[in-house]
């Protein structure tokens, strides 16, 4: 991990690798994307939960590279997203959200909205906001149903990476 | 001294809710909006609307953060911004019109 990202912010990307590989792995999201490195022990944690991964190469507007891995427990649907993004640029056209949408697991209604107004204000808690990758739209009826596997979710992986802490003695 | 440009505004939010965040020590209480708005002078940068995960850059494949940032005057003035526009703003990529009304933002952050 670069040197740049705070600790804080390495932990917390590492806690969000754990929690969308259980949320993959519970079908919850049906695949996910990791868009940084993570530690060895998190990856094999994931292949242990089913998940098989594969990577994937988007291009920056100025030609950087960015390499991304791609997880899920259905082959099929990575390579649909493998083929359908692999070698692309990296942009947020409709299209592109749309498509995320249907491979994140992100509910159409919120994608349209995400569409037409990022940010607008919706129903939900911070807290319940803040379970979430994606924006939930204004007055939601599919994302409240996915909070409690969320939670749920992220209580598993806070405490896998609790215990992956004592194994790779990570410095505090 | 110039007037402050937009980009300065921002990297002036992003220090500040960068402080706050490394300050994060409230007493018990204190409201999640409270919890989440971290204070300097007259401004207060509201970071609930932040959210989970990473995005990467369209400009450069950097990694921005995802959600709102919104900045708050004592005197009820108020602008809002994507997180990534910290990220922008330090790598010197375009803020545009529609990404923040600079305008507001350098007005509320002139007067923190």
């Amino acid at each position: 991990m670069p040197e740049t990202l705070a600790l804080s912010s390495r932990r917390q990307l590492e806690e969000d690798a754990l929690y969308l590989g259980v949320l993959t792995a519970w079908q919850v999201k049906p695949l996910s994307r990791l868009e940084y490195p993570v530690e060895t022990p998190i990856l094999n944690l994931l292949r242990e939960w089913g998940l098989t991964f594969a990577p994937v190469t988007r291009f920056a507007q100025d030609g950087t590279r960015c390499h991304h891995l791609a997880f899920s427990v259905q082959p099929a649907l990575l390579a649909a997203y493998c083929a359908e993004f692999d070698g692309t640029r990296l942009e947020e056209t409709p299209a592109v959200i749309w498509a995320e949408a249907h491979y994140f697991g992100y509910p159409p209604c919120c994608a349209e909205s995400f569409i037409r107004a990022p940010h607008a204000p919706n129903d939900l808690t911070v807290e319940e906001q803040g379970l979430l990758f994606h924006h939930a739209c204004p007055g939601c009826r599919v994302t409240p149903a996915l909070i409690p596997r969320y939670r749920a979710a992220l209580a598993v992986a806070q405490q896998q990476h609790q215990r992956l802490e004592l194994y790779t003695g990570a410095a505090a | 001294m110039g007037e402050m440009t937009v980009v300065e505004a921002i990297r002036k939010v992003e220090e500040i809710h960068q402080r706050g965040i490394e300050a994060r020590n409230r007493p018990r209480g204190t409201t999640i909006e409270e919890m989440l708005t971290y204070r300097s002078g007259k401004v207060g940068v509201y970071t609930g609307r932040v959210q989970r995960g990473v995005l990467p850059c369209r400009y450069c494949g950097g990694w921005t953060g995802m959600g709102e940032i919104v900045v708050r005057h004592e005197d009820g003035r108020e602008v809002t911004f994507g997180v990534e526009l910290y990220h922008y703003a330090e790598a010197g990529h375009p803020i545009m019109p529609e990404d923040v009304d600079g305008e507001i933002l350098v007005a509320i952050m002139a007067d923190a």
